[in-house]
């Protein structure tokens, strides 16, 4: 069955018609079409993907979106969502025929109201932001992504963000109450509502992790949560790899559960401490760095269970943080992990692979074999209390064929995730990363009705086509890795 | 009126897949929370669909839509596991799902949405169609398992759920003090100030009591009540620590005042201050009782007669206050009015996708 999209689009024409109308609907200001400028917003996280958009439209207000939106439709022309552009998968890589979206200036935390635990945002607003705007309640927001200084709310909610804390609370789903959303359409709907749970179908659950392809998010409703009372955080170092993978396992049989999970391996670990001199150990192979949260009696009776069962596992040494610079430190130094990498080679990829956790032992020694058949220096780290894995899969990209390598590697690391029942993505979204690996993971029948939804959702296919679904046309003409002219390099010559 | 019970998702898949053009279906499970069956149509009772692979390393657990919850949960304790929902009526898995059911831990652990992590779904036409899976985390594909929460089997029929379970506390315990409805905004801010974490918390009008439950180790408990009485005391109100032993118990109670054995519930969701605030107004009224769920903006408004004039009213003043409504635990066919209370702002958009995955109206 053919999939995909089959109407016209709008062309440079549409897209000369639509800079006019925003210039004077919106602004002058809201409408970038100098091509130096528009190259700023040819990708995002995800370097090795570029184009550049056809038109940047920057809108002020949400009515300024809605309005320039509605044009784009009424044109024909396709439009990719973007925030902050730290996603990892080239979500928002933009169509050269099409406007990039960009939600930057939506930054208005619109209401905050304790007594229900909640915040009204528009999707510009920054993760880490929101919490601090809300920290004298003695509240915050729960999902914390690696990237949350800079990743706005409404990014979090098209890729479903989770980050080290969601292990015992729950991904940006269970915190996003309801979201009103600008169909592809054209239309406003509140999908959820302001209370733990609103009538009928949960398309706020659907909408959530949708990666901009079922419409854009306008105002959200975002759960907080109570500050806890306490925190208590350990690095446990192990002699390998794999028993860290098996202290994970004991912990979770052992019913404790954790605010956070994280393991590294010795590379990652050299890597971080280059970076921010935390003072973590480096005769170990793996450290899991454990944060338990909750009441003062909680925290100590779960920290010595932690401590029995990391020993039990054969933990050489334990670090317990006993100040919050102490505690600051151990997350400083897993949260530069993938800054980090730069430190250990001049270039990686990083991946993104869910396992189910008992097979964390296992598929950390499949890694490890990945590495040493393609030559390469894998870094682990990741949420391990989830089985969401982060290889970091370096490579020297001035040695011929090694990018190549590099590649095939991340794909069987993803291989073997799907091969133990798990999945392509944890956190950082399909994209156009991994569109082409969906029919590995998912049947045609998935797939198709995931097309039936989502052309009952956006029948013009406008939203950020050729995201998340693969089609025959997409993932046949897939162009090649980005890579940099030296004279482009140099400033004297353009692609484009 | 046939009704079929197949045995495995396949048969069910060939049985729709077959059926004629204009054969309607109505999918049924215990029967818990089940709407009026329009005559004309067929009955697929997913009875049948009786399986449970339990993960319990991995924390999840693949269950047929045909097992009951009160199964699961039994079959869950054996391995120091539970389903963090505590809906006030028992049905099959797959009716929890269909239904959006929870009960007063929707505070901690939220509701089913919240809890499943994957789902196998037949549509109309027999595509077999699954999305997520034995992992929590995962963000491939559209996430068609939250699609099918509450969705009544408007959308498809559900075959088999992946859920996320937890480990049972060690310790449970609450506190229980008569506070009235104006009260109850002044106990949220408590918790939040002195920072307990609660998992749940549940007012019923009928004693005026609200319920609060803390987990975890017996210190921790003990702390948290003990805390959360001496504020409460401040206020002037005359609080009580409650046992594990004892919270069955007062469970058992606060179930029949919100699930009745006839009438009608009336289900309002609204932000919490906003629903509270409309708490204070409506008073007393004879043959309804109020449960609330305080800090999750939900209200259980329930009428064990027929008469439903009084419900009308108050899902009225609820709407006009911003609440949604919503008619549950449907014993008696109910009149027109009350069916109109329950006005989605997203209904045109549902229609829309149902009209995707069953363009032809099949699933009643």
């Amino acid at each position: 069955m053919a999939e995909g999209y089959t109407g016209a689009v709008g062309g440079e024409q549409a897209l000369r018609t639509f800079a006019a109308f925003a210039r004077r609907a919106c602004g002058p200001e809201t409408v970038i079409d100098d091509l130096l400028e528009r190259q700023a917003y040819s990708c995002d996280g995800l370097t090795a993907h570029r184009a550049v958009p056809g038109l940047v439209f920057v809108p002020r207000t949400s009515d300024e979106l809605i309005t320039g939106v509605r044009e784009l439709i009424r044109l024909g022309v396709p439009f990719v969502a973007r925030g902050a552009g730290t996603g990892l998968s080239g979500g928002a890589l933009p169509e050269t025929d099409g406007v990039v979206v960009v939600l930057a200036r939506l930054t208005r935390i619109l209401e905050v109201d304790p007594i229900s635990q909640l915040a009204i945002v528009e999707p510009g607003v920054v993760n880490a932001t929101l919490s601090a705007a809300v920290r004298d309640h003695g509240l915050y927001f729960v999902p914390d992504p690696s990237s949350q200084v800079a990743c706005t709310i409404g990014g979090n909610v098209a890729e479903n963000s989770g980050g080290a804390h969601c292990f015992k609370y729950g991904f940006t789903t269970n915190h996003i109450l309801g979201v009103e959303v600008l169909t592809p359409t054209g239309d406003l709907v509140m999908l959820g509502g302001e209370s733990m749970d609103v009538p009928g179908p949960d398309l706020r659950g659907v909408f959530i992790g949708s990666e901009g392809t079922l419409g854009i998010a306008v105002r959200i409703v975002c759960r907080l949560m109570t500050l806890p009372l306490a925190h208590r955080t350990m690095v446990a170092y192990f002699a390998d790899v794999v028993a860290a993978g098996d202290a994970v396992t004991h912990l979770i049989r052992a019913g404790i559960v954790p605010a956070a999970i994280e393991m590294m391996d010795r590379g990652a670990m050299a890597a971080c401490e280059a970076a921010t001199g935390a003072g973590l150990s480096l005769a170990w192979e793996a450290a899991l760095l454990v944060e338990l949260d909750g009441t003062t009696e909680e925290v100590q009776a779960g920290l010595d269970q932690v401590r029995a069962c990391v020993s039990a596992a054969g933990a050489g040494e334990v670090w317990v943080a006993s100040t919050e610079a102490e505690r600051d430190r151990m997350w400083r130094a897993r949260k530069a992990a993938f800054a980090a990498a730069g430190r250990v080679a001049p270039a990686y990829i990083v991946q993104d692979g869910v396992i189910p956790r008992t097979a964390l032992a296992r598929v950390l020694e499949s890694i490890r074999s990945i590495g040493r058949e393609a030559g390469l220096t894998i870094l682990n780290v990741f949420h391990a209390g989830d089985g969401n894995l982060h290889p970091l899969v370096t490579y020297d990209p001035n040695e011929p064929g090694a990018y190549e390598r590099a590649e095939r590697a991340a794909s069987d690391i993803v291989r073997v995730c799907l091969s133990e029942g798990g999945s392509l993505t944890g956190e950082h979204g399909v994209g156009i990363d991994k569109v082409c690996m969906m029919p590995e993971q998912f049947t045609s029948d998935d797939l198709a009705t995931f097309w039936r939804l989502r052309r009952a959702v956006d029948p013009a296919g406008l939203a950020n086509p050729g995201k998340l679904l693969p089609t025959p046309r997409l993932c046949g003409e897939r162009p090649g890795r980005y890579v940099t002219h030296p004279l482009e390099s140099l400033g004297v010559a353009s692609r484009w | 009126m046939s009704e079929v019970s197949p045995r495995s998702i396949e048969e069910a898949a060939t049985w729709l897949a077959e059926l004629g053009p204009d054969e309607r279906v109505r999918i049924v499970g215990a029967g818990t929370n089940q709407r009026g069956c329009p005559p004309a149509a067929r009955i697929l009772s997913t009875r049948g669909f009786d399986w449970v692979d339990l993960r319990a390393g991995d924390l999840t657990v693949a269950v047929g839509a045909g097992v009951l919850l009160s199964e699961l949960q039994s079959l869950l304790a054996t391995a120091g596991l539970r389903l963090a929902i505590d809906p006030v009526a028992d049905g099959t898995i797959g009716g929890v799902v269909a239904t959006g059911s929870h009960g007063a831990l929707v505070w901690r652990y939220g509701t089913i949405r919240d809890l499943v992590i994957g789902a196998t779904l037949v549509l109309a036409d027999g595509t077999v169609a699954h999305s997520g899976g034995h992992v929590i985390k995962n963000v491939a594909g559209y996430d068609l398992a939250k699609l099918v929460c509450g969705a009544y089997g408007r959308l498809a029929l559900i075959a088999e759920v992946v859920l996320r379970v937890h480990a049972l506390p060690a310790c449970e315990g609450g506190v229980v003090a008569v506070v009235a409805p104006r009260e109850l905004t002044g106990v949220l801010e408590h918790l939040r100030r002195a920072r307990l974490e609660a998992v749940a918390m549940d007012w019923v009008s009928t004693s005026g009591e609200l319920l609060v439950v803390f987990e975890g180790t017996s210190e921790g408990v003990a702390s948290q009540a003990r805390r959360l009485c001496e504020l409460l005391a401040s206020d002037g109100l005359h609080p009580r620590r409650v046992e594990a032993a004892a919270l069955a118990q007062l469970r058992a109670e606060r179930a029949d005042v919100r699930a009745p054995a006839t009438g009608v519930v009336l289900r309002v969701a609204n932000r919490a201050s906003r629903l509270l605030t409309w708490l204070t107004t409506i008073g007393r009224r004879d043959g309804v009782s109020v449960g609330v769920y305080p800090g999750a903006g939900l209200a259980d408004l329930v009428a064990a007669g027929r008469d439903v004039e009084t419900l009308l009213e108050l899902g009225r003043s609820a709407q006009a206050a911003g609440g949604q409504c919503q008619l549950r635990l449907l014993r008696d066919e109910v009149t027109c009015e009350l069916r109109e209370l329950e006005q989605s702002p997203a209904r045109w958009l549902l229609e829309r996708v149902a009209a995707g995955l069953d363009p032809g109206g099949r699933f009643v």
